[in-house]
């Protein structure tokens, strides 16, 4: 038995910065935990930027604009509390990255560049060229590194152990030997990522396979709004590899088989820089009418020309290389057929402003030494759709606003402890797979799982589909029951470590279809073709999803109209 | 479907047994080796062990030697290295400690950033500014390249130094701290290149280019190496074999032109020219060399003509009066790394 | 054909035997060679430790001597072509080769960026035509299995070499190996460092380098090694002794310049190619080989 006295799950940009927050605190002994090298963290693959109205491009920007854009990207259910905090906070966040040396692109007069972004009104993306997750990630690790963090890396949380709503610590697999153990902690911070794995096409990383959400949902904590997700829009046709938001930012025009810049029709005002979920609706609408691209019809077109070969060799170098190395395709010579590819989760583990775990229910109970943050938390900052930029300064902003609040809270924690009986779930798991012997391969069901969610469960959903795919989800689970693993060896088996992760997959997928299945409305990241719009009346809540034997039991959540330092933006169309 | 042979080399960490076994993964054009061995994994041999996450070489995880050289599986195309009926090879990465099959112990590439101590070290009792510090943009260009680095390994795999001498910090690291060397945040300039000017560090370098070529991403750490040991040299930091012998070199092209073979390395190993006595005692390779005659011929003095002497003369005099050398440096660097980077 | 020949400062110092086989060799063949004898050392990126752009200006002054002469550069030194193809390619900066051209004017030369240098190993593919380069074999060389080091400079960084233009340079070694007719043994460090370069700074690490690849070749069943370049024949063949001792093995492997491999192969007399002169006795070779 393992024992920290806060324990940080995750390692991206919200663990990290969460880690270097509590480290400030020498006494508490803070230790990370990942399951992957902290430098091979998903964050690493944002590219476009980091929001913040820094107004070095211009002089009109505020974070009350910042707050009004992100507040009318999420189609209106966000948080309000939540986004005035992640505009008003994001300069200072900036500048203290930048002050441990990130590599932010610049102005000729020395000062941090910033690009247009889809749905912001000002140029306020804080940019590294087209890299700027991985300059984020890096800088980092190099301050975790620097401060002597303990990183326990490729280790594999598998529960989280809570104890009368009080958090005790987790049981965990060290993937290179075998061994299962437990970390007991007062505070446990989950930034275990998103969930996008569990369709076919998608911009995530392997990892992304909602682990911590799962591990919450399984420890009786209800998962917040997890049918919105969004599909990205220019997603490399096939492989669904992401081509930065920034092609567009820096002049990049989206067009059809005719050659038209179909986005008129759609967002006159703001063109290809409407919000994510707008343009790949509309993308998805000129593919479905026959308008696509290529042998398949299944894309559209991103042409490069209009920004000209200087500027995209400069500002957008990863994205030149990406169509090259895995579409065969020179931007600088031909347009890149892209089509939407899931992105990111907006929904996740319910939490407030500063991290803690909140059951959200009447009480609005917390779980005492429980935080989340980053991509698998929902503060809710995003509501129902993110705009781009907002995911960095989330993990940043909300990493660090948890770090403090756990430094704060942990000297008055009561000691914790772990019994044997809390590792029985995981041993039963591991032993499970490892002696398992059942016909079925859990490549398979991960194929079967990931199409019927892209095809079903994606841009556009219907009642029909949504059945169709709880149906086939439960025919999955079953299945799941009688797989055997190849690799019954204990050092670093990732046979099993994929296979614990489609359960995972298995499990969070059946609350997406079912919380998208309920909101008969359509809203940011989810559409229903058979209620096309929007409903305020009924649906401007949050879904709160409970684990059940039966599967998801549906509750839900008022939205938080009540920014500290401004009135809050009432409720209005979304047009662009 | 195409079908494609694979030889992966495996190895059994409870056996300790490495072995090859051989497969056959079909494939669409335009799929990478990463997919190819997921395709075996998922369908084949669940048991077949590598690191992999992103898919888009980025996360830096699944480098791995692929037909003997070091690079991402996922960024490598079936079509672009197949050879009509041969077999794709697949390996671990080279210069590390294999756990199983694909997978390596990669904290010996990694201790040598901390060895660098490669992150930012601010002006000591100083606090930074309200908001952002500026950066020159030509400084930013000057390094953001080495900020690309994705930590792979592939460079420290290829290096054909670490394979002599696991101690170098590698190309990798070097070109880390290359970037804090020239990044005015940074206070440690300094210190920065005298520690990289020791042992292990830029002067152990071979200038193989292996790393260059192994870069998935726009690094170029041998350049960078090469523009730190300009640096050091020109913040007076000589007290090293690497420096000297530069110099020395230097000073013989100065005199005739020509490399000056008193400082060939088979005769500065330690050894003066006229200490023949000296040098016969020195090792039995030295002995077989003065019979080979390459000491006499090394000692005959040979250079360039005498008109190509003085305008030789003429170009160090030149350069070496020229005003802001230092700029006119960066200036050859910067032609080099910009052509690099159109390449790759 | 005619060259502007810039034979190195290893051939004119202590490897002579390299100088006598290229001239032996291309008076065998017809090629004209016409010594720069006024160039400079390429500075074989040791001078460009200190000073690139000193370095560069050295170069830039040979480029420009070759094409006053109005004829291709050609080298016989992987070092050298490497350097040189390099300095082409940093030439290529306009605002950069216009400095440059200062200092070069008060000499009457100017580089124009009209001469692509070649190494010997490429002008025997690309410059004779194959019938006749073939039926220059008089002696094939059948006995032997001989594996190919190249020297990094002729292989790295591809973007410079003309790899793209002429693709059989990747392999131009094995090429000649073949054209000998005697057999291609590879291994892993056929096209790695030597170690050369820090032989003076780290003497340990240059010798395992060294001797490993050595040992390597003579594994795979090699009976010597060929080398386009005197630098790597310094430390494969001059140091092999000491070599032997770092990584703790007998080797004895005969290390060949390429035109000793050539001219044997043409009927040259080995008197005649230098080969007396190696710190590897070649004989027990030369006899394996039938020759003599």
């Amino acid at each position: 038995m393992l024992e920290h006295g806060v324990l940080i799950v995750g390692s991206g940009l919200a663990g990290m910065r969460a880690a270097l927050e509590v480290s400030e605190d020498p006494d508490l002994d803070v230790a990370l935990l990942t399951k992957v090298h902290p430098l091979r963290s998903h964050s690493g693959a944002a590219q476009g930027g980091i929001a913040a109205s820094l107004n070095n491009s211009n002089d009109e920007d505020s974070w009350e604009l910042h707050m009004y854009d992100t507040v009318k990207g999420a189609d209106f259910l966000a948080d309000q509390d939540a986004a005035e905090i992640l505009a008003r906070e994001a300069p200072e966040n900036i500048f203290e990255l930048e002050h441990w040396g990130c590599a932010f692109s610049r102005l000729e007069n020395g000062l941090i560049a910033q690009r247009r972004f889809g749905g912001h009104t000002q140029p306020r993306a804080v940019y590294a060229a087209d890299r700027t997750g991985h300059a984020l990630l890096t800088v980092l690790f190099e301050q975790l590194f620097r401060r002597g963090v303990k990183v326990y890396s490729e280790w594999y949380a598998l529960d989280l152990v809570l104890r009368d709503n009080v958090c005790q610590g987790i049981v965990v697999y060290d993937i290179l030997t075998g061994q299962i153990d437990a970390i007991a902690a007062k505070a446990v911070l989950f930034a275990t990522g998103g969930y996008g794995r569990a369709f076919q096409t998608t911009t995530n990383a392997a990892a992304s396979t909602g682990d911590g959400i799962v591990m919450a949902y399984r420890a009786g904590i209800p998962l917040e709004d997890m049918e919105f997700v969004q599909f990205h829009p220019t997603g490399l046709q096939g492989s669904g590899i992401l081509l930065s938001e920034a092609a567009r930012g820096e002049g990049a025009h989206i067009l059809n088989a005719e050659g038209r810049r179909f986005m008129e029709d759609y967002a006159p005002e703001r063109m290809e820089l409407a919000p994510r979920d707008i343009v790949a609706r509309a993308e998805q609408t000129e593919i479905d009418e026959g308008r696509g691209v290529t042998d398949k019809k299944d894309s559209v077109f991103m042409d490069f020309s209009p920004i000209g070969e200087e500027r995209i060799r400069y500002a957008l170098p990863s994205v030149l290389h990406l169509a090259r190395d895995f579409a065969g395709i020179d931007p600088l010579q031909a347009p890149v057929p892209i089509q939407p590819t899931a992105h990111y989760s907006m929904g996740g583990i319910p939490c407030d402003v500063d991290g803690m775990v909140r059951l959200k229910d009447q009480n609005d109970r917390p779980i005492v030494g429980f935080y989340a943050a980053g991509e698998c938390s929902c503060v809710s900052v995003h509501g129902a759709n993110r705009l781009g930029t907002n995911s960095l300064l989330e993990a940043v902003v909300f990493g660090r606003r948890a770090g403090r609040a756990i430094r704060t809270a942990v000297p008055d924690l009561a000691p914790t402890r772990i019994e044997e009986g809390d590792l029985q779930r995981a041993v039963a798991e591991v032993d499970g797979l490892l002696k398992s012997d059942g016909p079925e391969r859990a490549g398979a069901i991960r194929q079967e799982l990931r199409e019927v969610m892209m095809v079903d469960c994606g841009v556009f959903r219907t009642r029909p589909q949504l059945e169709n795919c709880l149906r086939m989800l439960k025919n999955l689970q079953e299945r799941y029951q009688r797989i055997s693993i190849d690799d019954k060896g204990w050092q670093f088996n990732t046979d099993l470590v994929e296979a614990i992760e489609l359960g995972h997959m298995l499990e969070y997928a059946e609350v997406i279809v079912t919380g998208a299945l309920a909101r008969e409305e359509s809203r940011g990241g989810h559409f229903r073709k058979d209620f096309p719009t929007r409903d305020d009346q009924r649906w401007h809540k949050h879904t709160l999803a409970y684990r059940t034997d039966d599967g998801p039991r549906l509750a839900y959540a008022d939205v938080n109209m009540q920014p500290q330092y401004r009135d809050p933006f009432p409720l209005e169309e979304r047009r662009y | 479907m195409p079908k494609q042979d694979f030889v992966i080399e495996r190895y059994d960490p409870v056996t300790e047994r490495s072995y090859e076994q051989q497969f056959t993964a079909e494939y669409e054009p335009g799929q990478t080796v990463l997919d190819c061995l997921n395709g075996i994994k998922w369908a084949q041999d669940g048991t077949l062990s590598f690191r992999w996450s992103c898919r888009h070489a980025i996360c830096g995880s699944c480098a791995m030697k692929v037909n003997g050289r070091s690079m991402l599986a996922c960024k490598t195309q079936v079509t672009d290295i197949v050879k009509r009926g041969d077999p794709i090879r697949v390996a671990p990465m080279g210069n590390q400690k294999v756990v199983k099959d694909l997978v390596v112990d990669i904290s010996n590439f990694l201790d040598a950033f901390e060895r660098a101590e490669t992150w930012l070290q601010e002006i000591p009792d100083q606090d930074p500014p309200s908001r952002e510090y500026h950066t020159a943009k030509e400084e930013f260009d000057r390094w953001s390249h080495t900020a690309t680095c994705i930590h792979c390994g592939a460079c420290y795999s290829d290096c054909t130094v670490v394979a002599a001498d696991p101690k170098f910090l590698g190309p990798a690291a070097l070109a880390k701290a290359y970037r804090f060397v020239f990044d005015s945040r940074d206070s440690q300039k300094h210190e920065r290149l005298e520690f990289l000017s020791e042992k292990h560090g830029i002067w152990d370098c071979t200038r193989c280019f292996m790393c260059i070529e192994a870069c998935p991403k726009d690094v170029l750490p041998m350049d960078a190496i090469m523009e730190l040991r300009t640096e050091a040299m020109r913040e007076g930091i000589t007290n090293n074999h690497g420096s000297r012998h530069s110099n020395a070199f230097r000073g013989g092209v100065r005199k005739r032109g020509r490399l000056d073979e008193a400082t060939l390395p088979i005769l500065s190993a330690g050894v003066r020219l006229g200490a023949i006595p000296e040098l016969i005692g020195y090792t039995p390779g030295a002995l077989r060399l003065l019979k080979s005659r390459k000491l006499i011929m090394a000692a005959k003095r040979h250079g360039a003509n005498r008109e190509g002497r003085r305008q030789i003369r003429r170009i160090f005099d030149e350069v070496e009066a020229e005003k802001a050398r230092s700029a006119v440096d960066a200036e050859a660097f910067a032609a080099e790394r910009s052509s690099a980077l159109m390449a790759h | 054909m005619k060259y502007a020949f810039w034979p190195g400062c290893v051939s004119r110092g202590a490897a002579p035997e390299l100088y006598t086989a290229t001239k032996a060799v291309a008076e065998h063949i017809g090629m004209e060679l016409v010594e720069l004898e006024a160039a400079a050392c390429t500075g074989a990126g040791i001078i460009s430790d200190g000073d690139p752009y000193l370095q560069d200006v050295l170069n830039a002054r040979t480029l420009a001597m070759a094409s006053k002469l109005g004829l291709p550069l050609i080298d016989i030194c992987s070092t050298c072509i490497g350097v040189h193809s390099l300095a082409v390619e940093k030439l290529e900066n306009e605002e950069y080769r216009a400095r440059i051209n200062e200092r070069l004017a008060p000499e009457g030369l100017e580089y124009t960026g009209d001469t692509k240098p070649r190494h010997l190993l490429w002008a025997l593919f690309e410059d004779l035509e194959d019938d006749r380069l073939r039926s220059l074999i008089k002696r094939p060389l059948a006995e032997l299995k001989l594996g190919p080091f190249y020297g990094c400079y002729i292989l790295r960084p591809e973007r410079v070499l003309g790899f793209a233009e002429h693709p059989h340079r990747r392999r131009s070694l094995e090429s000649a190996i073949e054209l000998v007719g005697a057999s291609v043994v590879t291994y892993d460090g056929m096209t790695k460092c030597c170690g050369f370069p820090i032989l003076t700074t780290n003497k340990r690490n240059s010798l395992a380098m060294a001797g490993g690849h050595v040992g390597e070749a003579k594994d795979s069943g090699a009976d010597a090694l060929v080398t386009p370049c005197p630098l790597c024949h310094l430390n494969l063949d001059a140091q092999q002794y000491d070599a032997a001792r770092v990584v703790h093995r007998k080797l004895d492997l005969p290390i060949l310049h390429l035109p000793q491999l050539i001219g044997l192969a043409m009927g040259i007399e080995p008197d005649k190619l230098g080969l007396d002169g190696h710190v590897v006795n070649t004989k027990p070779l030369l006899h394996k080989a039938g020759v003599r």
